[in-house]
């Protein structure tokens, strides 16, 4: 399969907006997340909608397009969202990306009472039951797909189970049996050699690297002793001297990407200079691209072990994993039962809770602020976590906060201000999405209310009144 | 929220309700806090289902204790 030189990129984040204008003749490609920027339609069948605007943008970016799902279930058990390839397939055409990737792994789960989300991804468990599983959901995602299909080397914070092939052999397997590219992000690689899984150079060894297309690199940070992937700062310096070995290597690979959160530029003040010293490091990379080809010497991996037959079936693991990283402590127990202990499962319970956590400041602006203000820092937090393990999370951010607006309502039913404050958050993320206007009732003066708010003062003594509050989609 | 009130019209004022308009983007001023350029890019997909820690609920709640507004260093 004959793909063009893409060249060096980065992920699309609005915040790296200053980045991609002062790097403009150095960065070849950015990488899209569509479902990062997509909205839940208020009607039909669609998962996803994204705004016309926001497509006009990615339009008019003056670089190369790729497009990178986390909604195809490429790892899991449950079939792909109903709409979501005719969601896809609309991007593609608008954007002609390529090739498109997804993440092997899972973020839905079946549950006793219905599929719910897990808010993060989840890695299967790596066994012939899960690469036949990827392997059919990949070609079936594929069937009349206008693009070639790549998928991402996931992280995984589990520690090994006996009995499981190696990420190595698993990608393998998985890319040779669906015949598809391979999205070799060795930041994830660097997780699980840290994190006590298999080594970077192990399990590039047992690639088949002529399906490598693209990579991605990161940087992450520690958290309880394991380092996450947490796209929170710039390559590690011994990661990036492993990219320099693996990239001669490779003699199909088509573009590099480099994957941060703009939230962490902000918060640690990186400086556009410096995200450009990176993005000339990607360009040393790519300069040695198959430099140092070497065929025929791939690593078979190990033979599946006899006790492989004894781990769980790929349903019943996103089963126990699903409900243990987005569940109560009974599912943890449920899981260490089954399974076994492992401190991973802790990491992805923090993971997940970060995500809902974000989710609900960054949505229920007001509502959050005035409990931040009234109750504090730790109860507010004592309170989240009660409503995390009261429901399951939410794959839209709207539907996460209109559950946590529920939760509040009935706990905090007396509150004069709390449940029009909450009102008027859901409006805003509303008429955000797709509502024309929303039009919300205060019994207190809104200007005045918001205004304490904003300003660190919890509201007090307000004068009462009859306000309506008409938020629209247009200035 | 400077913006915010700038935008702020009130359309109506007719008793006992007053009725008062306000373009979405600017309804809060988380946005404008973190001093990044989303013009028309909200937030609105679950941005943090990929792999890494979401740092929002460090920042707006720092944010909220500090009447300096200094959230340098909360994520490193």
């Amino acid at each position: 399969m004959k793909l063009p030189d893409l060249g060096i990129g980065l992920i699309y984040m609005p915040g790296l907006e200053p980045l991609l204008q002062a790097g403009r003749d150095l960065i070849d490609v950015v990488e899209i997340e569509p479902e990062t920027h997509a909205y839940m339609p208020s009607t039909g069948p669609a998962p996803f909608a994204t705004h016309p605007e926001v497509l006009r943008r990615f339009q008019e970016l003056p670089f190369h397009v790729l497009l990178h799902g986390v909604g195809m279930q490429a790892g899991g058990t449950l079939s792909t969202m109903s709409g979501y390839r005719d969601y896809f397939d609309g991007l593609i055409e608008t954007l002609s990306p390529a090739w498109v990737s997804e993440h092997l792994s899972f973020n839905r789960v079946a549950g006793d009472d219905g599929n719910y989300d897990t808010a993060f991804l989840l890695p299967p468990l790596q066994t012939a039951a899960s690469v036949e599983l990827a392997v059919s959901n990949i070609r079936e995602f594929c069937a009349g797909l206008k693009v070639p299909f790549a998928f991402e080397t996931g992280v995984n914070y589990l520690q090994p189970k006996a009995g499981e092939m190696s990420e190595g052999r698993f990608w393998a397997e998985i890319a040779e049996q669906a015949d598809c590219g391979i999205l070799l992000d060795l930041h994830n690689l660097w997780c699980n050699q840290l994190n006590g899984r298999q080594s970077v150079l192990d399990a590039v060894a047992e690639l088949p690297l002529e399906r490598v297309w693209e990579i991605h690199l990161a940087g992450g940070e520690s958290l309880n002793g394991y380092w996450l992937d947490a796209h929170s700062d710039f390559v590690p310096k011994p990661l990036y001297e492993l990219a320099r070995e693996i990239v001669p290597q490779l003699p199909n690979l088509k573009a590099i990407n480099f994957e941060i959160m703009d939230d962490y530029v902000t918060a640690k003040g990186i400086s556009t200079a410096a995200m450009l010293d990176q993005m000339h490091q990607l360009r040393d990379l790519w300069r040695i691209r198959g430099t140092r080809v070497t065929a025929g010497n791939r690593r078979a991996g190990l033979p599946l072990a006899e006790d492989a037959a004894q781990l769980p079936a790929p349903a019943q693991w996103e089963r126990l994993l699903g409900d243990a990283a987005a569940g109560n402590e009974e599912a943890v127990h449920r899981f260490v039962a089954a399974i076994g202990e492992d401190p991973g499962i802790g990491v992805f319970r923090e993971l997940s809770q970060s995500a809902r956590a974000g989710i609900a400041v960054s949505g229920l602006v007001y509502g959050c602020r005035f409990l931040l203000l009234q109750l504090g820092r730790q109860a507010l937090r004592e309170l989240l976590t009660e409503f995390w393990m009261a429901t399951r999370p939410q794959l839209h951010p709207l539907a996460e906060c209109r559950s946590f607006a529920r939760f509040l309502r009935r706990r905090f039913s007396d509150s004069p201000y709390l449940p029009q404050l909450l009102d008027y958050d859901l409006a805003v993320l509303e008429v955000k999405a797709d509502r024309d206007r929303v039009t919300v009732e205060f019994q207190h003066q809104p200007d005045a209310l918001l205004q304490a708010l904003d300003s660190g003062r919890v509201p007090e003594d307000l004068p009462r009144g009859n306000y309506r509050v008409s938020l629209g989609s247009a200035a | 929220m400077a913006e915010r009130q700038s935008h702020a019209t009130i359309v109506a004022k007719r008793q006992p309700t007053v009725r008062v308009q306000l373009p979405a983007k600017i309804a809060n001023d988380y946005e404008k806090f973190v001093e990044v350029q989303r013009s028309i890019f909200d937030r609105l997909g679950h941005l943090a289902c990929l792999s890494g820690f979401d740092i929002r609920w460090d920042i707006v709640s720092q944010y909220q204790v500090d009447e300096k507004l200094n959230i340098q260093g909360i994520a490193g």
